[in-house]
């Protein structure tokens, strides 16, 4: 009897026994993440769910990540199919407002430039090492766009998703820290301080803009990469359904009830995914690194062609809307213009910022596009 | 065959970062291409009512 009540206890000290350092750590840095998230309120929807499922994970015998267990059946829905990123797309689409843009299109090359981090991230991966798959899907980061870091990360290299998907959401949280000392560093003030007021006898973008803009986007932008359609296509149907006017139900269940419900099981799925054994490693610390990196030559590339445009235009446009040409809407947008009010209390670059904003999203997913279809394109993947 | 690291980085720069320029320049061409198009036909449009009113 008494050996049956040892092997009893035994059995309640078996998670234990076999809790390793690693796991330790993981459960920390689920904390830590938590901490940041209702501490700090950085990120809250996305890191309370990977904080926990950090902690979820590392918990040893649960077997939650193992075949049938509630979290390996969560990742195996929606990540693996990349499911996910896509539903939350749909609500993206349906939350933006792209009419800022469709205003002032040239605005759209600041988007382009936006993603320039991306390729030169690709390149440093590559030069430390990585494969080039790893190193594209490294340099999606840069896209500064969590979705589409985790669609390409889930769908090539899903062995560096955990990592990548940290990267990506915590330096989207940290852009009113990053990108302030490089626009600073880029402009004189008096570019900083240059007055764009909102064009003169502008006339408002018809509802046939609108509805027109997300049907030509897709089609032209899945004919040139057609790998990227599902990440176009999804936040074009959003748009196309709020601008439409006729699917309003559609557009309030795709912008609370999907994006939130999605939000908690692609954050919960991934958390999982930072199982110690293979998150405590150097690689990681490298694509932390390398986001880092990717976010900061985004923002570069972006003032830099803001001066340019400020150049070309007489000094007309304010360098400092270039930086809002990264995908993290509309936090990017915000830091312009409370940088832009810092050095000239009459500016108003807040929509001319949002206008550049939207098309860094645009300008993320086509540059992730175009990627899949160079790896496919040179037979890579 | 596949290529070699430099190549890939070329083709990278090249193709992806140009190519994306390229993209997001034909698509803003498109975008003023459309408010051309439906401010002609919204005016148009304006225009009838205006006559049948």
């Amino acid at each position: 009897m008494i050996e049956a009540i040892l092997s009893g206890l035994h059995g309640l000290g078996e998670g234990f026994a076999n809790l390793e350092w690693y796991n330790v750590v993981m459960i920390a840095v689920g904390c830590g993440l938590l901490a940041l998230a209702i501490r700090k309120e950085v990120e809250p929807l996305l890191l309370v769910p990977i904080g926990f499922g950090a902690i979820l994970a590392n918990i040893p015998l649960a077997g939650l990540m193992e075949s049938g267990g509630f979290l390996k059946t969560i990742y195996d829905a929606g990540v693996a199919t990349e499911l996910f990123p896509l539903l939350i797309f749909i609500g993206i689409g349906a939350m933006t407002d792209f009419g800022p843009l469709l205003e002032n299109p040239r605005i759209l090359l600041l988007g382009a430039a936006g993603q320039f981090g991306i390729f030169i991230t690709i390149i440093l991966a590559l030069a430390c090492g990585f494969g080039k798959v790893d190193a594209t899907s490294i340099g999606i980061i840069g896209a500064c766009d969590g979705p589409t870091a985790i669609f390409f990360a889930s769908r090539y290299s899903p062995d560096l998703l955990a990592a990548i998907s940290v990267a990506a959401y915590s330096y989207m949280a940290l852009v009113p820290v990053i990108q302030p000392p490089i626009m600073r560093l880029l402009t004189s003030k008096r570019e900083r301080a240059i007055n764009m007021t909102p064009t003169k006898n502008a006339r408002p973008i018809s509802k046939s803009v609108r509805i027109a803009f997300p049907i030509v986007v897709t089609v032209f932008g899945g004919l040139i990469a057609p790998l990227g359609l599902p990440l176009l296509g999804t936040i074009m149907l959003g748009n196309l359904m709020r601008e439409s006017g006729v699917v309003e139900r559609l557009v309030k269940v795709s912008e609370d009830e999907i994006a939130s419900g999605v939000t908690l099981l692609l954050g919960l799925a991934v958390g999982a995914t930072m199982d110690g054994a293979r998150f405590l490693k150097a690689e990681t610390l490298m694509i932390l690194g390398f986001g880092f990196l990717a976010i900061c030559a985004d923002t570069v590339c972006g003032v830099l062609l803001g001066k340019l445009m400020c150049w070309l235009s007489r000094g007309k446009v304010n360098p400092l809307i270039g930086a809002a040409g990264i995908s993290a809407y509309p936090m990017a947008a915000r830091v312009v213009q409370s940088e832009g009010l810092k050095y000239n209390n009459q500016n108003f670059l807040l929509m001319h910022a949002v206008g550049a904003n939207t098309g860094g999203q645009i300008g993320s997913v086509m540059a992730a596009a175009i990627m899949m279809s160079i790896l496919k394109g040179m037979g890579i993947i | 065959m596949e290529s070699d690291n430099f190549t890939f980085s070329i083709t990278v720069l090249v193709v992806g970062m140009g190519g994306t320029l390229v993209a997001l320049t034909a698509i803003s061409l498109l975008m003023s291409l459309l408010k051309l198009v439906f401010r002609s036909s919204d005016n148009s449009s304006e225009s009838s009512i205006g006559g049948i009113s």
